[in-house]
């Protein structure tokens, strides 16, 4: 008797469990055609790009969507993409790569760092698939193309922008691991709100993961409660900014304008696009003049960055001298004549990183992992 | 003095205790009947995307919106509970297999998840969310203005409904009959309290705390849907249950105490103490354990609170 009704409510359970899987399997956008095999030379280019979480993040995920959709209108009929969400850091993720490869794909964009391994693999494993991979800088395959970006420049700005509208010295930063591509932001911001404020200094919290409202929200209030002028945000959810919006914080957004969050506090966000990036990278791969580049560097004079519209808190609390200050740096990093890593540069211990007269290299850039004096929160870590 | 790390502790404690003590006020109720439910997960999760849709679709105002939301919430939940009851009172199934298998469907590759994508809801922005209310005006006063008198309508709910589940437990008649079902069932239909039913009753109410818990991630903290966005608080409420001795008050101060360890990371990172962030993230699970160990081995030697039917199918004239 017992044993007949545990069969069947597991039974039950399952029937009841299936279509929720089933519904999970197609997570997220249009389903690329399956079971053609690769494309013939009249036949759209086919590119698939991945994301982690859901699509529309209002951040990060919307800043290459919206890249995706304006790559595919600007490229006409010669290109045709998909879009595959809520992939996750994990070894799912081959799977989908294979899948996507299967259904007839000429190259995977992966718009997340946690993916990288399973793209190496993959393009280890498909020599003529193109893959593309953010947030990456170790050329692994010929055939992989590391997509890195100088995030710090418009962090450099944000910062200026930070401590001209903070009344503290100092400021907050919300983000989730300490990559390079985050510690430059971090350094960046940093060095930008020392431009303005000579002592400013800034307390970072890592909430140790990509997305999660909760976390990040908590963050922001634990900041702003232990005394931050002002907060920036480089997790995406609109936590952040509402947190900081909600005690009258000043705060910054990223990747997309995030003004509609928290409009009374709101001072800018760091946006950017990678249409100009893409649509460069994929006609020379559609024409057959790409050859290969192992790791792309992507900066201001590129056109993917800039600075939103300021916000109400910005005009109230800036200056004129600061607002000058920051047109004059944005005009430096346009024109490539300015660079933020320029020495003297000084870690948190004290250590000259970079000496007088000199520079980073693109090397040094994307495997950073110390942090520039006046920083606290991220150890310099291993 | 508002901002001192003390103070900022005890209110983000209070903040992300709140679920915590909700849901486990559910199954608090749930389980003095005798019913083990280890689905608080899934329907947690089930409550928080429903009032979630609820809040985004309605076009109510927005104090109506949030109550619908909390009422879809608590349905949500109480559906859920209704078939681990079925499961666990008519067929007698064993609770733990029907209490998981609940987890499993609601959980974050089951119902939730597949109702968020129905709705579009992953990254849309909440239109309505409960807000902080200064009560009486007295929100300023120093230490006790932020832990008393500053919090949002839910949190105030709890704490009424920690003294309305109290005064029902032990002023009550229902509440004694309900102990007896928990203790000795068979005693208890002797005495021709109808124990199906009160094990249905406080099952499906267990359900409906656990929604509103649920929705008090999607509604409170960020107005935002997340696959899987109560991260494991669901297992933690069962834990609190045991660790209070299954008793309100002491389920009030365990879920503050879990509501400070989740909330310590941040805030001691946010006053410049350097520790690995995946420390910070881990200490409520490691308590959790902790907890449990020696939870678990105070009650070995002696059997503090635990209804003694707990988990036990009932059957009339079955030995």
């Amino acid at each position: 008797m017992r044993a007949r009704s545990i069969a069947a409510v597991t039974a039950a359970v399952v029937a009841l469990i299936a279509p929720g899987c089933g519904g999970d399997a197609d997570a997220g956008g249009e389903k690329a055609g399956a079971g053609d095999t690769k494309s013939s030379a009249s036949d759209p280019y086919k590119v698939a790009f991945m994301y982690v979480g859901p699509l529309h993040d209002g951040g990060w995920n919307d800043a290459w969507d919206t890249a995706r959709v304006k790559l595919e209108k600007e490229l006409g009929g010669k290109l045709k993409t998909t879009a595959k969400a809520e992939v996750p850091e994990a070894p799912q993720a081959a799977q989908v790569i294979n899948s996507l490869i299967q259904s007839g794909n000429d190259a995977i964009v992966s718009t997340t760092f946690g993916h990288s391994k399973y793209m190496i693999e993959a393009a280890k494993q498909h020599p003529d698939v193109q893959f593309i991979q953010a947030d990456t800088s170790v050329p692994e395959a010929p055939n992989l193309t590391g997509i890195d970006y100088a995030e710090e420049e418009n962090w450099y700005l944000a910062g200026m922008a930070a401590a001209a509208s903070s009344k503290a010295d100092k400021l907050g930063l919300v983000a989730a691991f300490p990559i390079p591509p985050i510690m430059r932001a971090i350094n960046g911001f940093t060095l930008g709100a020392q431009a303005i404020n000579p002592d400013a200094s800034t307390q970072v919290v890592l909430t140790n993961s990509w997305f999660d409202p909760g976390k990040d929200q908590q963050a922001t209030q634990s900041l702003i409660s232990s005394g931050a002028g002002a907060i920036g945000a480089l997790n995406s959810d609109p936590a952040i900014g509402r947190a900081a919006g909600n005690k009258d914080v000043p705060w910054i957004g990223v990747w997309v304008d995030q003004r509609e969050y928290a409009p009374s506090s709101y001072i800018t966000s760091s946006v950017v696009d990678w249409t100009p990036a893409l649509v460069k990278l994929f006609n020379s791969a559609i024409d057959g003049s790409y050859e290969g580049d192992p790791h792309v560097y992507l900066d201001y004079t590129d056109g993917i960055f800039s600075l939103a519209p300021f916000g109400d808190m910005f005009d109230a609390r800036a200056s004129d001298g600061d607002t000058a200050k920051i047109d004059e740096s944005t005009k430096g990093f346009k024109s490539g004549e300015r660079s933020v890593f320029a020495g003297p540069v000084t870690d948190v211990d004290g250590k000259v990183r970079v000496p007088e007269g000199e520079d980073l290299t693109v090397e040094q850039l994307s495997g950073m992992d110390w942090a520039v004096a006046g920083v606290s929160g991220v150890d310099s870590q291993d | 003095m508002n901002d001192g790390l003390l103070i900022t502790m005890l209110v983000s404690g209070i903040a992300y205790g709140t679920p915590l003590l909700l849901a486990g006020l559910g199954e608090l109720l749930a389980e003095r009947s005798g019913v083990l439910n280890l689905g608080v997960e899934g329907m947690m999760l089930v409550g928080a995307v429903c009032a979630f849709w609820a809040s985004n679709r309605t076009g109510l105002p927005g104090a109506l919106a949030l109550a619908f939301a909390v009422l879809v919430g608590t349905l949500a939940g109480a559906l859920m509970a209704s078939l681990h009851a079925f499961a666990a009172v008519t067929l007698r199934v064993n609770q733990i297999v029907s209490g998981l298998a609940l987890t499993i469907l609601g959980g974050a590759v089951g119902l939730s998840s597949y109702l968020g994508q129905l709705g579009g809801l992953a990254g849309q922005t909440g239109k309505h969310q409960f807000r902080d209310l200064d009560l009486l005006g007295l929100g300023d006063l120093p230490a006790v203005g932020p832990l008393l008198f500053d919090h949002n309508l839910l949190v105030y709910a709890s704490w009424a409904l920690t003294l309305a589940v109290g005064w029902y437990l032990y002023r009550t008649r229902p509440g004694l009959n309900l102990r007896a079902v928990g203790e000795d069932p068979r005693a208890a239909d002797a005495m021709g309290v109808p124990v199906a039913r009160y094990r249905y009753v406080h099952t499906i109410l267990g359900g409906a705390f656990a929604g509103v818990a649920g929705a008090f991630y999607s509604l409170v903290v960020v107005p935002t849907w997340t696959d899987g966005m109560t991260a494991g608080a669901g297992w933690i409420a069962i834990t609190l249950v045991i660790f209070s001795f299954w008793r309100p008050g002491w389920l009030l101060v365990g879920a503050y105490v879990f509501g400070v360890a989740m909330s310590v990371g941040s805030n001691l990172q946010a006053r410049g103490v350097e520790l690995a962030p995946e420390l910070f993230s881990a200490i409520p699970y490691v308590m959790t354990v902790v907890a449990l160990v020696v939870a678990s081995s105070v009650l070995a030697h002696r059997r503090i609170g635990a209804p003694a039917a707990l988990g036990e199918p009932y059957e009339r004239g079955a030995k």
